[in-house]
């Protein structure tokens, strides 16, 4: 749904300059000053879709899915125009298809993407897209490849396996073994009971490429391979080296267990994007706000009713708070002049280079106090010498806050208007 | 027995050049990293070898990033860039003649520019070639990345998009550093079972995850992160180890965030008069970083203190104690109790050092130095060097992960950034059928579909939905997706018309030069 648009005019002048950050650096800063907020909505100048009628299902995290779809305009007002309650569905199951739903989304018209809350790691989910038509039955537009959500605890400790692989003995040349194993299994057995090589890892969801032919080489279980080619006797391979004992000991597993611990694990998911953050709670700083309720790609929240819960980011600089007015001013001194281009020159008994003309300026930064500076000019033959000497003081009173540095970032360079 | 610790260092950043501007925003986040980063890394590494340190580090250099650094035109720029920067520290040295605490440092900025350019210079600008003879010399160990650094579990629906990104890197890997790697660094740590068959294919053997990925393993790894573990495809993993970690990333004890050190934020390019640091800015007319800072850490409205760098020496020399005291605490307890040596895996972003931590390499030398007095109890290896003499690991399956906050894909599928991914979806799957359409192109058509393949992977970098993630520069991020996607879809309306425009594809090929030799077969 198109949001309504400010004049930005309105906007201008309203944001106080918030503090200034401090601390290490960060991913792809630039400065210091404000940065306008991304839009979420796509850029108008692409399409809003391409109508290759597929739908894309990824997990996040353990609890939530991200789907999005793409229908031509038409193909989706056509859709919507079979379904006995007008729009779209997106339908969550756990299971092969047929079994209840978990969750029915009615999507609305507008929506092309959506973020799914599932609440369930570990869990391989069916997504289809699709609708009731005017019987009531349910209609799939499109079904999207199994996804497994992660899991979010650590696993029980289950049988314990070992496998020796050295890594300097190439995948092919293991490859290449397993194919020879793969056609002599074939010619003995029936064709299921014969591992190939496109057999997944156990327990895996079976993943389905929607497009293209083959891929050269597939999932290989190198393991299982590997464990064959040495019973064969394959000569390429070192010999094994001793597996660790397969009894792991109560004593072992304790001392283990006090070095192993997830939820000190999880503190430490941060990632260079917070460190600004870091350094903002450790000085003190005004924290970052974290994201309020959001919907994805400008769609209302999810039919489960809940708001997505979208990590906060790190912004270089956030809105503090206001101040009303400021006061910078600080004094510099330029020293300038020329002599002969092939003199010498030192200011204050360092040399000065010239310019190609002679011409030469210095500047100076000049704190509150008493300064002298000598310049001395020697003619190249050595034969002559001029010496100029400068004395400067600077006192400063302020009334008020006044500061002597740094610039606001958010000021502009001033511009010369041009003539009508 | 003693412990081991690998330092893995991922360098990369965007493909950001742009040739069609004079000076230009953006691409200061390569020059300032050169400066600052990967000029001092290869200090520190030729350090180690002059001193016959056996340091091991463990370095990923992105293919977007060797391709800039091996742009003979970004060079150039980086080039005038430092010499502008030495200027401006001379004219600091001048500016700075009354103030006792900051001219001795505009004399310090002055004295180190001029060696980063020596250094520079030194190594004929090729700083590629520099990380390649230390790889050669035994010194670092190199490893790959995703070509466009792609979010990969994003791709586990559009295989073939998937592939390319992890064969077009090998190749260019083999181009930048004349052998294969052993290793490849998953882009944000992100994993997922379905990016294992392609490195399987491109003969990768391991990767690290970030320490959940591991832990929440099935069935539960028995070392925890402290050993590396094989997937049923043979693949070896090696988890993040939390500890290390923490002590540079945590909100109370990290290192970087010490108000002894530099801070990064206050630089002269926001402090002084415009018309003076108009010329070393970034970009003209905006206020921008120049790299010379004057000040330390300090609280927001207080008077910023001047920067002592003896005192952040120091610090950062007490860090690099504490860091290892910790290893080894942590190791010699973990090693009484497992049978093979403990590993501590400790992955950080490279720019971490140096350029967002100005201390980090005195910290990383500091660190290296005290491992070599402990004579044996403590080594520093590289993941490889590990699997070379341990072979034999638990076999299990890792959680997908990655290391961007929340632990999982957050960051990059956000409210705003989400509109990425139906286009990146949908130009996969039109360059798959634009490839299987022209199975056997002419050198034309071929032209196309590379330049259709290096849109398509600009587009693809998980950079940009950082960005906007992050509200950096989001401006930009979101002009460099509609760009690449407008370009892709260009291309691909006039091969499908067979009514390609050759001036413009040649102007494209110019722009976005990355990859000349990319394989358009892979994406069939």
């Amino acid at each position: 749904m198109p949001t309504a648009q400010l004049p930005s005019i309105l906007l201008e002048g309203e944001d106080a300059p918030g503090p200034l950050p401090s601390g290490p650096g960060q991913r792809f800063a630039l400065g210091v000053g404000k940065t306008a907020p991304a839009s979420a909505a796509p850029p108008a100048t692409l399409p809003d879709a391409y109508g290759t009628r597929r739908l894309f299902v990824a997990a996040r995290d353990p609890h939530w899915l991200y789907a999005h779809w793409d229908l031509s305009e038409d193909e989706a007002q056509l859709y919507r125009s079979f379904a006995r309650d007008g729009h779209l569905i997106l339908n969550v199951r756990t299971e092969a298809v047929g079994l209840e739903p978990l969750q029915r989304v009615a999507v609305p018209p507008v929506a092309r993407a959506w973020f799914i809350h599932v609440g369930q790691a570990d869990t391989q989910f069916v997504v289809e897209l699709g609708y009731d038509d005017a019987g009531g039955r349910w209609q799939v537009v499109a079904t999207a490849p199994v996804v497994k959500t992660p899991p979010e605890a650590m696993a029980t400790a289950g049988a314990t396996e070992f496998a020796t692989i050295p890594v300097d003995v190439p995948f092919g040349t293991i490859l290449a073994r397993v194919k020879e194993i793969v056609q002599e299994a074939a010619s003995v057995a029936p064709p299921t009971a014969a591992p190939t090589a496109a057999t997944p890892p156990a327990e895996e969801p079976p993943v389905t490429p929607p497009v293209g032919p083959p891929r050269p080489v597939e999932f290989a279980p190198v393991v299982e391979v590997i464990a064959r080619l040495r019973e064969e006797g394959f000569r390429d391979l070192p010999l094994p080296a001793e597996a660790p004992a397969r009894v792991w000991t109560p004593a072992q597993e304790h001392a283990l267990a006090a070095v192993l611990r997830l939820d000190e694990a999880r503190r430490v998911w941060i990632g260079s994007q917070d460190l600004t953050a870091m350094v903002q709670a450790r000085l003190g700083q005004p924290g970052v706000t974290a994201a309020g309720p959001v919907s994805g790609a400008g769609q209302p929240s999810p039919a489960a009713g809940q708001p997505l819960g979208v990590s906060s980011g790190a912004a270089p600089t956030v809105p503090g708070p206001a101040r009303d007015f400021w006061f910078n001013v600080n004094a510099e001194l330029v020293i300038y002049g020329a002599t002969e281009p092939d003199a010498t020159l030192t200011v204050g008994g360092r040399a000065v280079p010239l310019r190609p003309d002679g011409t030469f300026s210095l500047r100076f930064a000049l704190p509150d106090g008493e300064y002298a500076l000598s310049a001395v000019a020697v003619a190249a033959p050595g034969d002559d010498r001029r010496t100029a000497g400068l004395e400067f003081s600077r006192r400063t009173t302020y009334q008020g806050d006044v500061t002597a540095s740094p610039a606001d970032p958010a000021l502009k360079p001033p511009r010369v208007a041009s003539p009508a | 027995m003693p412990g081991f610790v690998a330092l893995v260092l991922h360098a990369h950043l965007p493909f950001v050049r742009h040739p069609e501007h004079p000076r230009f925003l953006e691409e200061s986040w390569l020059y300032e990293a050169i400066t600052e980063t990967y000029l001092p890394l290869i200090e520190l590494l030729e350090g180690w070898r002059r001193d016959r340190l056996n340091a091991r580090l463990t370095l990923s250099l992105s293919p977007t990033l060797c391709s800039m650094l091996m742009d003979p035109r970004l060079q150039a720029r980086y080039e005038q860039r430092l010499t502008g920067l030495i200027e401006l520290a001379e004219k600091e040295v001048f500016r700075t003649h009354f103030d006792p605490k900051l001219r001795p440092l505009a004399e310090a900025y002055r004295e180190r520019f001029g060696q980063l350019r020596a250094l520079w210079r030194g190594h004929g600008r090729d700083l590629v070639g520099a990380f390649r003879r230390l790889q050669d010399e035994g010194r670092v160990e190199l490893i790959a990345c995703a070509a466009t650094h792609a979010l990969l579990p994003l791709l586990a629906g559009s295989p073939a998009a998937l592939r390319a990104q992890v064969l077009t890197a090998r190749d260019h890997y083999r181009a930048c550093f004349g052998r294969d790697a052993a290793g490849i660094w998953l882009p944000e740590c992100a994993y997922a079972p379905e990016v294992e068959p392609v490195l399987q294919e491109a003969n990768l053997r391991w990767f690290i995850v970030d320490t959940h990925g591991l832990l929440n393993a099935t069935p539960r790894p028995r070392y925890g992160v402290y050993a590396p573990v094989f997937t049923p495809n043979g693949l070896a993993v090696f988890g993040r180890d939390p500890e290390s970690a923490k002590q540079v990333w945590s909100k109370n004890e990290g290192y970087p965030g010490d108000p002894r050190y530099r801070d990064f934020y206050r630089d002269i390019g926001f402090d002084l008069d415009l018309d003076y640091v108009r010329p070393y800015l970034p970009s003209p007319d905006v206020r921008g970083f120049t790299g010379i800072k004057y000040h330390r850490i300090s609280r927001t409205g207080a008077a910023k203190e001047v920067y002592e760098p003896v005192a952040a020496r120091l610090a950062a020399k007490g860090h690099a104690d504490h860091f290892l005291e910790a290893r080894r605490e942590k190791l010699r307890r973990i090693g009484d109790a497992i049978e093979l040596p403990p590993l501590a895996v400790a992955p950080f972003d490279a720019e971490l050092f140096g350029h967002w931590w100005h201390e980090g390499p005195v910290f990383l030398d500091a660190f290296v130095r005290r491992v070599e007095e402990l004579g044996g109890e403590l080594a520093l290896v590289t993941p490889t060097d590990y699997l070379r003499h341990h072979a034999t690991h638990q076999v299990v399956r890792p959680s997908p992960s990655s290391w961007g906050a929340g632990g999982h894909l957050h960051v990059w599928l956000d409210e705003k950034n989400v509109w990425i991914q139906p286009h990146l979806r949908a130009a996969e799957q039109k360059l798959t059928a634009l490839v299987q359409r022209f199975p056997q192109p002419d050198e034309f058509t071929s032209r196309v579909l590379r330049q259709m393949a290096r849109e398509l992977m600009l587009a693809q970098a998980s950079d940009w939905p950082f960005i906007l993630h992050t509200n950096t520069s989001p401006g930009y991020a979101r002009q460099r997706v509609e760009t690449h996607i407008t370009r892709f879809l260009a291309l691909s309306g006039q091969l499908e018309d067979g009514a390609v425009d050759g001036a413009k594809l040649a102007e494209l090929e110019e722009l976005d030069n990355l990859f000349p030799h990319v394989e358009p077969a892979y994406w069939a």
